[in-house]
Parts: structure tokens; C-alpha cells; sequence
């Protein structure tokens, strides 16, 4: 105040003499009346009050005058260090995020397993720097050319918890004895190479215990001989840890494990902006992060299920330039270039761990995948190891031209994907063992996976060879059109259409095949065979070039004139990009995919470990079009649909007084032709009606021959073909809540319906995809959120301790943070335990039992819902419940965050921050889902419908932010 | 801002007395004569009031990036609702996108003004967040040198992702999984946003601010409510625009508020943040809400 009274001072001192000397003052207005204030020229003399505007408009010029803000009124390096007040100087912060688990709650899960810690280590540490770029004697910046520089790492170790189930100590030496089913009753184990045919079988009736068609032998005292242990299981078996805990029910999550996971990312971001003129500004930025994630240990031994360890690099270089041509005229182009890559190449290793197994046949030197129905198994995890690396180049032009009521904006983007990607879905091989082999065939409810296991016994095997990464390239151009129209004062119009043009992946040496319906199979002379593109008159994609046009309309209308209420309304029609998807899929013959087949899966495995897996019978590239014959085959979808959506949304917003704005929205979307895999399509599956056939199904021969393409097995579509349908509909409210003394406040309720006939598991029937019309898997239908940001109401001029001293310094300055969070649960799916099918239904769903409410009065861990409402279908029967329940939901979430901030000011340009955050503040413990496998009337799983405990936990950070 | 103030003293190299006078926007229905003004509780002596006969000075500190569309909307309603109330309202035009430059002296003549408006280029960086401090120290000189009255309009189009400085956190590290500091994404924006407060708490012009384009996201939420504090803290209001249609009306309003506002210096002994109180005999009176007094030697 003082120093703005000594300018006051010193300005009437000045003032008539600097005014005697000042041109046009306030445009020569020293009149006193004007009768038109377009007028600048002086009419009559002064009256004492012009005294005073002129006095305040000269000391106007000279304040700006001496600061250096007019034009022409300082010299240039004056006049260059004050443009932009704080841009003039450097500017930015240091900061440390500090978490360890000293800090934090135990989280639920551990508790619960009787654990004491979650080891947490974390340091998050960086800096940010911005300002005018200045090299001294070299290049001065100040006004024209800015920088910023973001250097951010982090140190941390963080522990992970798992429940799993794993095979007893005893189980693990073949002695099944203590095997139940999962109502608790005894097991009984079958010796597969006692399988005979039953001489008393009835072909003309169903297969049952007192009519089997094929017999086996139980193991004596549901013990395996040790001399029928398979030798590569026996060996693997060394790697499978042993049960650590007895959550149950029956041997079952028997196996806890409390893995911490080490990782070490750094990276920046620095910004260049530059302006040339007036009117021209270009702008560079790059972006640069390197990470490294180490796995995790969930087995501390070489059979660990889970990721290896983990690199990440991401760059970014982005050049754009804006141009104001005109007023009316402003130009942008921007170019871009972005990678990613991920990699687990460093995490091989030299260790040879098949032959350190004696499992023959596989390629690669990780542990082979060992799947254990009912069990956690061995080795990796589907598309562990893997190398992506993905580049993508975007160059964008708008032009922006205004007229009268009219704003058009043109646009045009070009976008290019280059994608190298290498993913091993099972470099060494992945082996399914179910219980089918070691039970009596046809009858659920026998034999364990495990113990076929130990038998060697596989199902089902799968193998890839990938020699070469795939480098997958496409193109996309879009323009876009816009006309902002202001049809009248209160109401706006905005109609845009885009045009999008895209072509379909290819591969740079065309190392790319698909399955085509109407090709002749050389090896069976019917139709359906890879092409491979580039070659025999196919062309280098498998897919056209696309164009699409994706109209929108929308409004804005204020139909009140003290526009406390505003109404939007937008209807547009979009459609989903082409996606490239990663891994070897579509590229057969150039990789390969080894599925070898049981002849009938109840009777005789497909591999056995001990005999290895069956090599290639030629080497690659194998361009032969029979060459994935008798196996799974990729297809690329060739069909005109397109993944579209419609859209049509309607707002209303209305300011209400006491500072509140509430705000309703009702959104509608229909997606039709939506991308989805071929396990949802099923384009080579046996008919349902085939169900009749019943246990004949069983037999290979006779089930392929009831295929549409006897010669393969499925046709996969990886997410690719456009045959999903979906219904999106919500209804949101909004209230926000502003106050003067520093409260603000959201509260945000949706209720949202989303149906579809895709999500989940899958389908049962492909062709009858009304069926499978249910609510979304997944998806949570109500969502509540607040939002929060209070200034403590303490400190001087503050309501409470407003006098001045060090408690008030000490409690001023005070701000809490907080969102919280609660969404519904989502629907539950039931499953059955059993698929007597003979492989035609993979996707098999339960029976509601008449009259049995699903509901429960009080739901909670011991029974979320009611399983006496559910049992597994007969043998042979699709199951009648819809794919998700209509009315049953999983629990719902709720989470609570909170941050307090301390702000204690250095100077006027430096602060320091003391952060204390709290996640999850409450300690709040979300119930995981409850078990939903259901199993048959007379051996119901007894876990059905509990809950088996609580995840989360608070988790505290304290950070130190210094602002300068 | 530093200099600024360096400036304004090598041109004015004299220190003459130490002054307690504080000047504030206040709007009653009365006579302004009827007026009594307490600081933390302490009545504080009226010594002068400028009233709505005044001149008054409006800065027009124009910020847009964006949505020219908007602004040739704004321009419009500007000139011609100044036009409408009459020859003591001046207007002087200064631009803040990628630093703050003065594009035009206060002046009456509307032609000028308009042109002056439409020669504004719409590009760049915002820089509301940059230069609020220093168009406020700007007005504050100037309303102190005369028996006149003045105020401040910005009017900006910016998201706070538009600004040069580092305000909304951006990514470095994709692959850090379990980064929770940016959970509450909108500290750095609290954080300007309260150093900017606390020295708009000694500001004496009110701030007024017009966004062109209300945004609805959590970060654009918080800049939003920050604009709404600097103006409260000033006495001045803040008013976000849903669109072009919006526009004249809201101008219409803005100036209406403004050009109602009387000037009010009062002496303050204090020090520090008091709450501050303007009560009138003739009716309901609304004036800011805290005021930071001078302390001994600033």
C-alpha cells in the first residue's frame, strides 16, 4: 500500500508536466461532454473531474511506459525482460514422493493370510524447469523462445499378493488319497491305460455309471505307482512349490504368496516454444522414458507363474506451428512421431530349462506353460515373452476460417503404424491337463487334472515358432469439415463431417496369410485354405481400403435470457479404427502354431511329456495352402461391415442460486458391427443341434466331420471381425457447489445400462446371437463420485486463529483434497464345474432351479447369493440362465482418498508444499467376487456364493514439493 | 513484476510519505455517503468515495487463444454496451498471450477501441495465470493517481493444458504403474492459484473476468474456481461462458456490474488479513471480503 501511495505521490508531481509533453491524451478527450463517443476530437474545455482521468490515464502510460509493456517505450532488452511478467524469468519446482510400508495400513488380503507386511519402497523424485531460453552470449530468448525440462525417476519395490491353489505335498508323490470334489467328497482316480470298451454298453442309452461305454480301472488307493510318474512331470514337479497356508475349502487356496516387484523408470519431457513475429509460434517437444519392471516371483523357483522381467521405452518428438494469417484466417499443421517398445528378451537367459526337463520338441528355453484343471499351474502366463515395438507418425493441418455468423474449420490427418512385433504365446510349449483322462470316461466328477499330469497326459498342446517378428504397417487419412454457425443470438449450430480413409495392415515382406472360405484346400480338395499375401494373384493386404463418412450435429441453446440455463444436444455417427493387433496372428506359414489333436479327449491325450512335442513336418516358411490343416487357423476378416456407432446425447445445465450449477445429462449409443474373436463368431462350430449326438461327440473324427470346415479345428479372428452389437444408455446429474471461502464441491451420480451380445466369457450359439443378448460383463451400472477442495478456514483473515503469529502462520495455508469413489458391483456370471459337451459348447451356462430366490437378505461373505438357485445343466444341454445374470451383482467398490496440503510461502516467487495423501483413508476393504462356480445337483461346490475375503488397504505418501 | 516496480521508481526516484489510504470496489443500493467501513474489527475512517458520476477507467486485458468466433462476439458486445453507458467510461485494451503488452491507452472513442479489438490477434499461450499479478499492480497505480475509478476485464479462452508452465502434471513415465502423485492432479494449480491470492489480497481494483469457454473436467474445474477467487478476492466477479450465444449477455452484465461500482479509500492502521466489513444505513452494500492491510515498512 505504501508503495503504491508513494507512485500516487509521485505521479501528481509529474503527471502535468509529462502530460504538456504526451500526444492525444485519452485520444485528445480533455472535453467534458461528448456527444458521440466515436468522436475524438476536443470540443469544450475542461472541467476539474477530466483533470483526473487524464492524470489517471497518463500515469497508466508512464507505469506501462517504465515496465516496458508498450510498444516503442523501452528499448528492446527492457522491453524483452518484462513481456510476460513471470515468463520473464525461470520458474519450476523440485519434488520427492516418499511411500514406505511403515506409513501404510497392512492391506486386507494380508491380513487376512496372516501376514504382518506389504513391503513398500518407493521414491519418486524430479524437477521442472521453464522459462525464457537464454544462452548467455549465445542466443537471448527473452519474449520469443520459452523451454520447459521435466526430469522425473523412481525407485521403487513393491510387494503383491496371491492366493492360489496348488497340488498337496502328498498329491505331488502321486498318492491321491486325500482327493475330494468340491462338496468334500472322496475322489476316485482312473488308470488311463486301463481304458477298455464295455462290452455291456447300450448304445441306446445315455452313458452313465451303470452304462459305460468305455471302463477304466481305479489306481489302487487312488495312488499312482511311482514307476507310471511321467519323468518330465516328476522333474517339473521339483519346481512346484508347496502349500504355505489352508484357507480351503478342501486343499484348496492353499498357497500364499507376498512377491515384491522392483521397478525403475526415469524419463523428461522438454518443450521448445518459439514465436516468430506476431503472429507465427512453433513449438517443439520430446518426450523420453525408459523403464524397467522386474518380475515377480509368485514361485520362487524356475516355474514361477508369472511375468519375467519387463523393459519399456517410449519416445515422442512432436514439431507444430501455428499461423495466424489474417484475423480471420489461423492455420496449424503438426508433426509426430511416437514409439513404444516392450521387451523381455533380457529376462531368456542362457539356462536351457526343457532340456534341463527332457521335454523334447519345443524351441524355445523357458519353462513350458503346465495347466492343471483345478490347479494353479507352472511357467509363464499367456504372452509373456514378447518384443513390441510400435512407431507411429501423425502430420495434421487445420485451417480455421471465420465469416460473419460462420466458423469453418478444416482439417486433414495423415496417421502411419509401423508395428514389429514378436509375442511367444508358448515359446516352450503349453500343456493342458484336465481331469477327464484320469475319470471315468463320460462321467463328471471323476479323475484330477493334476494326477493326469503327473501322468504326462496332455489334452490339449500348443506350441509356436515365430522365426521373425511380424512388421505390420498401416495408413489412415481423415477430413474433417465444420461449419460453426450462430443461427440466432441464444442458439449455435455446429455440423461437422469427417471423412476417413484407411487402408487395411500389410506386412513389409508380406510375411501374412488368412484363412480363406473359398479357397480349394490342396490337401482335401474342399473349400477353405490360407492365402499368403503377395502370391498367387492375392494382394498384399486381406482387407480393402475403407472409407468412411462420420457425420455430427450439435446445438447450443440458452433459451432464457439471464442464461442460467443452457441446453446441449449433439447426434453423431463414428467408427471404430482398424486395429493392427500384435503377435504372430495371420502370419502362418511364415510362423507356426503346433495344436497337435486327441483323437478323443476322454481316452487318449494329444501329447504325452515324456514322448515330447511333434515337430514340424517342414521347416519355414511353409507356404503350402493346406499348411494349417487339422489346426487352429487365422483368418483376417474380409467382410464390408464396420465396427460404427451412433450416438445422440442431450444436457441441460442450469445455475441455481447459492453458487450451485446443476447439470443432467441422458446419453444414448447403439454400436453395431463391433469388433469381437472368433471364439464369439465360432465360424467353424458344430451345430448345437449336434448335442444329440451326445457322446459320439467325443470321438474326433465324428466331430470334425461336423464342422463346417471338417479339416481345420477353430478359426480365430483375434478381435477382429465385426459382428458385435451393443446398447449404451445413462442418465447423469451433476452438482457443483462453489463457495468464496475456498470450498468447491462435486457430487456426480450416473446410472448407466449397457447391454451387448459379445462381453464375458463368449457365446453358445453363433448364430443365434439373440440369445446372448445380456447386461455387460463387467461393467458397473451406478457410479456415485465427490470431489472436494476446502481451503482450512484458520489463518489471518480467516474465520478461525486470524491473528497474526506463529500458531496462525502455522495453521494457515492448510488445503484438503479429496475424491471419493462407489460404484455398483457388476453382474455376476455363473459357471458350471462341469462341460460334458464333447467340445462343442465351450461357453456351457447353469439352470435356474423353479422356485429357489437367488437373493439372499443380507449378503456378505458367507453367501452373496443363493447357489440352491442354480445347478449344472444335464450332460449335453447349453444351460438356461442368461450369459450374465439379470439381477445378480458382484460387490461393489467404494474408495476414499484424501490430501492435505501445507503451504508455507518463502517469498513472493517461492513456496515450499508439504504433502500428506492418504489412499484409500478409511482402511476400506472391497470384497472380492464370490465364488460362482455352481456343479451338479448331487455334488454342489460348497463354496458357491461366499466370498473369500477383502482386498486393499490404506497406503500413505508424503511428498515435498519446493516451488520457485 | 519486480520490474515493474524498479521501473516506476527510476522514473519517479522519490520516496514522499508513508500512506495508510486503501482503496475498494463497493456497490450499494444507498448513497455512498452512509457508508462505515470496520478492518478486523476496527472501524477504519472514510476518506474519499468515487461514485458511479466518476470517471472510471476499465482495462481490458484480453487472453484469447482459442475461439476468435467468441472474441469477435465479445467485441461487439463491448463496444456496444459501452457505447450505451455513456462518455465517463474509458477503456484501455492490454494483451496477455505469451506476455503482457499494452495495445491501447484508456480510451472514450468506441471506433478506436473497435479497431483496436479486431487487430488482436487470437493465438498463442494463455497467460491469465502469468500476468494477473501485474495487470492488477498496473491498475491498483493507476487507480491511486487520481480521484477516478478503474477496473479490470480480462477475458481468456484458455485451459490450464494450454499454458506454457507445467500446471496439470503430464505423464514422464508410462510404465510407472503405481504412481499416485498424480491422484490429485490439480495441486500445482492450487498452488499458483493461492500464491496469485494471497497477493490479490492487497489489490485494490476489482478483477473482473469473462472465460469464453466453460470447461468440465476435474483440472479446467480448478482453474476455473481459481479465476473465481481472484475476483472475489478483488471484489470483482467471474463469469464462464457456455457458449458464443452466451456471450453478449454476459457482457451486457459484466459491464452493467462494473460501471455500478463506487470507489471507496479508506485509513487502515492494521497489518496483515483482517476481514473487512462495509455497512450502509440506506440499504444492502457488496464489497470484498478480506483485505491485506500494509504492514509497518512495506
Amino acid at each position: 500500500m505504501k508503495r503504491v501511495a508513494v507512485t500516487s505521490a509521485l505521479l501528481s508531481v509529474f503527471a502535468l508536466g509529462a502530460m504538456a509533453a504526451a500526444p492525444d491524451v485519452s485520444e485528445r478527450t480533455v472535453t467534458t461532454e461528448v456527444t458521440n463517443p466515436d468522436e475524438d476530437t476536443v470540443r469544450r474545455r475542461d472541467r476539474p473531474e477530466m483533470a483526473q482521468i487524464r492524470q489517471a490515464v497518463q500515469a497508466f502510460r508512464l507505469i506501462t511506459g517504465s515496465a516496458g509493456l508498450r510498444p516503442g517505450s523501452a528499448d528492446a532488452s527492457q522491453r524483452a525482460a518484462a513481456v510476460g511478467g513471470r515468463s520473464s524469468s525461470w520458474h519450476g519446482r523440485i519434488f520427492e514422493y516418499f511411500r514406505n510400508d511403515a506409513l501404510d495400513a497392512v492391506p486386507h488380503e494380508v491380513v487376512q493370510r496372516g501376514g504382518e507386511r506389504n513391503l513398500r519402497r518407493r521414491n519418486q523424485f524430479g524437477f521442472t524447469l521453464n522459462g525464457p531460453l537464454v544462452v548467455p552470449k549465445l542466443y537471448n530468448g527473452r519474449g520469443r523462445t520459452f523451454f520447459t525440462f521435466s526430469y522425473e525417476g523412481t525407485r521403487e519395490r513393491v510387494g503383491r499378493s496371491y492366493l492360489r491353489t496348488l497340488a498337496t505335498e502328498q498329491r505331488r508323490l502321486g498318492d491321491f488319497s486325500d482327493l475330494v470334489d468340491k462338496a468334500g467328497r472322496a475322489l476316485t482316480i482312473y488308470d488311463p491305460s486301463t481304458t477298455r470298451a464295455n462290452p455291456l454298453y447300450d448304445p441306446s442309452g445315455r452313458v452313465r455309471r451303470s452304462n459305460l461305454q468305455h471302463e477304466r480301472t481305479p489306481f489302487p488307493n487312488n495312488r499312482i505307482p511311482a514307476h507310471r510318474l511321467d519323468s518330465v512331470a516328476l522333474k517339473a514337479t521339483r519346481e512346484y512349490p508347496k502349500p504355505n497356508t489352508a484357507v480351503g475349502p478342501f486343499y484348496r487356496n492353499n498357497y500364499w504368496s507376498n512377491p515384491s516387484e522392483r521397478s525403475t523408470p526415469d524419463g523428461f519431457i522438454a518443450r521448445v516454444d518459439h514465436n516468430i513475429g506476431e503472429s507465427q509460434k512453433v513449438t517443439l517437444s520430446i518426450n523420453s522414458s525408459d523403464g524397467f519392471r522386474e518380475g515377480l516371483d509368485i514361485y520362487p523357483t524356475a516355474a514361477n507363474y508369472a511375468r519375467p522381467d519387463r523393459e519399456f521405452v517410449n519416445r515422442r518428438i512432436r514439431l507444430s506451428d501455428t499461423v495466424n494469417v489474417t484475423p480471420n484466417i489461423t492455420y496449424r499443421a503438426a508433426l509426430q512421431a511416437r514409439s513404444e517398445m516392450v521387451d523381455t528378451n533380457s529376462s531368456l537367459g542362457d539356462q536351457d530349462l526343457p532340456r534341463d526337463l527332457g521335454l523334447q520338441g519345443v524351441n524355445g528355453k523357458v519353462f513350458p506353460a503346465l495347466r492343471f484343471r483345478g490347479y494353479t499351474g507352472m511357467g509363464p502366463p499367456q504372452r509373456s515373452y514378447l518384443r513390441n515395438s510400435l512407431a507411429v507418425y501423425d502430420f495434421d493441418n487445420e485451417l480455421i476460417l471465420r465469416s460473419g455468423k460462420h466458423t469453418w474449420t478444416v482439417t486433414s490427418t495423415a496417421n502411419i503404424v509401423d508395428w514389429g512385433t514378436l509375442e511367444l504365446d508358448a515359446p516352450s510349449g503349453t500343456f493342458s491337463f484336465n481331469e477327464r483322462l484320469t475319470g471315468l470316461p463320460g462321467i463328471n466328477n471323476t479323475g484330477d487334472g493334476f494326477a493326469t499330469f503327473l501322468l504326462g497326459q496332455a489334452w490339449r498342446a500348443e506350441a509356436t515358432d515365430q522365426p521373425h517378428p511380424a512388421y505390420l504397417h498401416r495408413k489412415a487419412f481423415q477430413n474433417t469439415v465444420g461449419n460453426q454457425w450462430q443461427v440466432r443470438p441464444n442458439l449455435t449450430l455446429t455440423l461437422r463431417l469427417n471423412v476417413d480413409a484407411t487402408s487395411p495392415r500389410i506386412e513389409k515382406y508380406d510375411r501374412q496369410s488368412s484363412f480363406d472360405l473359398s479357397t480349394i484346400n490342396d490337401a482335401t480338395g474342399t473349400a477353405g485354405a490360407l492365402v499368403f499375401a503377395g502370391r498367387n494373384g492375392q494382394g498384399r493386404a486381406f482387407q480393402p481400403f475403407r472409407v468412411r463418412a462420420e457425420p455430427r450435429i450439435s446445438v447450443s441453446w440458452s433459451p432464457t435470457a439471464s442464461r442460467s440455463t443452457v441446453v446441449r444436444g449433439t447426434l453423431l455417427r463414428s467408427y471404430s479404427p482398424v486395429s493392427l493387433r500384435s503377435g504372430p496372428f495371420a502370419t502362418q506359414g511364415f510362423s507356426g502354431r503346433r495344436n497337435p489333436i486327441s483323437a478323443n479327449r476322454q481316452l487318449v491325450p494329444a501329447v504325452t511329456l515324456a514322448d515330447g512335442f511333434p515337430a514340424l513336418t517342414n521347416p519355414l516358411p511353409d507356404l503350402r495352402n493346406d499348411f494349417a490343416n487339422e489346426s487352429d487357423v487365422d483368418m483376417i476378416p474380409a467382410t464390408a461391415a464396420q465396427p460404427n456407432f451412433n450416438h445422440l446425447s442431450l444436457e441441460v445445465e442450469r445455475i441455481l442460486p447459492k453458487g450451485l450449477v446443476l447439470r443432467a445429462r441422458g446419453r444414448a449409443t447403439r454400436g453395431r458391427d463391433l469388433l469381437v474373436g472368433g471364439h464369439i463368431v465360432s465360424l467353424n462350430q458344430v451345430p448345437l443341434s449336434a448335442l444329440a449326438y451326445r457322446d459320439r461327440l467325443n470321438d474326433e473324427v465324428f466331430r470334425r466331420s461336423l464342422r463346417p470346415f471338417p479339416h481345420f479345428q477353430q478359426i480365430r479372428a483375434n478381435y477382429q471381425y465385426p459382428s458385435g452389437r451393443l446398447h449404451y444408455d445413462e442418465g447423469q446429474i451433476t452438482l457443483r457447489k462453489r463457495t468464496g471461502d475456498g470450498l468447491s464441491l462435486d457430487l456426480d451420480y450416473a446410472y448407466r445400462r449397457r447391454k451387448d451380445d459379445f462381453s464375458g466369457p463368449g457365446v453358445q450359439d453363433p448364430h443365434d446371437r439373440k440369445a446372448a443378448w445380456a447386461h455387460s460383463v463387467g461393467f458397473r451400472p451406478q457410479r456415485l463420485s465427490l470431489t472436494y477442495t476446502y481451503e482450512l478456514p484458520m489463518g489471518p483473515g480467516k474465520p478461525i486463529l486470524a491473528r497474526r503469529g506463529p500458531l496462525a502462520r502455522l495453521v494457515s495455508d492448510w488445503t484438503v483434497s479429496g475424491y471419493t469413489r462407489w460404484y455398483s458391483g457388476d453382474p455376476i456370471v455363473l459357471e458350471p464345474m462341469f462341460n460334458n459337451t464333447g467340445g462343442i459348447v465351450r461357453f456351457l451356462r447353469v439352470d435356474a432351479v423353479a422356485g429357489i430366490d437367488p437373493h439372499v437378505p443380507n449378503p456378505g461373505p458367507g453367501g452373496w447369493f443363493n447357489p440352491q438357485a442354480f445347478v449344472d445343466p444335464p450332460d449335453f444341454a447349453l444351460g438356461s440362465v442368461a450369459r450374465s445374470h439379470p439381477t445378480l451383482r458382484n460387490p461393489d467398490y467404494r474408495n476414499h482418498d484424501i490430501s492435505l496440503t501445507k503451504r508455507l510461502v518463502l517469498s513472493q516467487e517461492q513456496s515450499v508444499e508439504v504433502l500428506v495423501q492418504s489412499f484409500n483413508f478409511l482402511n476400506q476393504g472391497n470384497w472380492t467376487d464370490p465364488d460362482t462356480e455352481i456343479g451338479p445337483a448331487n455334488a454342489r461346490n460348497v463354496n458357491a456364493g461366499r466370498i473369500i475375503g477383502s482386498r486393499g488397504g490404506r497406503v500413505l505418501q508424503l511428498g515435498l514439493r519446493y516451488n520457485f | 513484476m519486480r520490474v515493474l516496480r524498479l521501473g516506476a521508481l527510476v522514473l519517479l526516484p522519490a520516496s514522499l510519505a508513508y500512506s495508510e489510504a486503501f482503496k475498494m470496489a463497493v456497490w450499494s443500493e444507498g448513497p455512498t455517503s452512509a457508508l462505515a467501513v470496520t478492518v478486523g474489527g476496527e472501524t477504519a475512517a472514510v476518506r474519499s468515495v468515487q461514485t458511479t458520476e466518476d470517471h472510471l477507467i476499465l482495462l481490458l486485458v484480453m487472453d484469447a487463444v482459442k475461439f476468435q468466433d467468441r472474441v469477435d462476439a465479445v467485441r461487439e458486445a463491448l463496444v456496444a454496451k459501452l457505447t450505451s453507458l455513456g462518455p465517463k467510461h474509458f477503456v484501455g485494451v492490454m494483451s496477455a498471450q505469451d506476455g503482457l503488452r499494452v495495445v491501447l491507452d484508456p480510451v472514450r472513442g468506441r471506433s478506436k477501441l473497435r479497431d483496436k479489438l479486431q487487430s488482436l490477434d487470437v493465438r498463442g499461450v494463455p497467460g491469465l495465470m502469468d500476468v494477473v499479478e501485474q495487470v492488477s499492480d498496473i491498475a491498483d497505480q493507476t487507480l491511486t493517481s487520481a480521484e477516478v475509478r478503474v477496473a479490470v476485464l480480462f477475458v481468456t479462452d484458455g485451459e490450464i493444458e494450454d499454458y506454457r508452465g507445467d500446471y496439470t502434471i503430464p505423464v514422464v513415465n508410462p510404465s510407472d504403474s503405481s504412481d499416485l502423485s498424480r491422484r490429485f492432479r490439480n495441486q500445482l494449480i492450487l498452488e499458483r492459484i493461492r500464491s496469485i491470492v494471497d497477493r490479490l489480497e492487497a489489490a485494490q481494483a476489482p478483477l473482473f473476468f469473462l472465460h469464453l469457454a466453460r470447461q468440465y473436467d476435474d483440472l479446467n474445474e480448478v482453474y476455473q474456481n481459481g479465476i473465481t477467487e481472484f475476483a472475489q478476492t478483488t471484489g470483482g466477479r467471474a463469469v464462464f461462458a457456455r457458449g458464443v450465444q452466451e456471450i453478449p449477455a454476459v457482457v451486457g452484465q459484466l459491464l452493467d456490474e462494473i460501471a455500478a461500482h463506487s470507489v471507496v479509500t479508506i485509513e487502515t492502521g492494521c497489518e496483515g488479513v483482517h476481514k473487512l466489513e462495509v455497512q450502509s444505513t440506506a440499504g444492502s452494500v457488496r464489497h470484498r471480503e478480506t483485505v491485506r492491510c500494509p504492514s509497518a515498512g512495506s
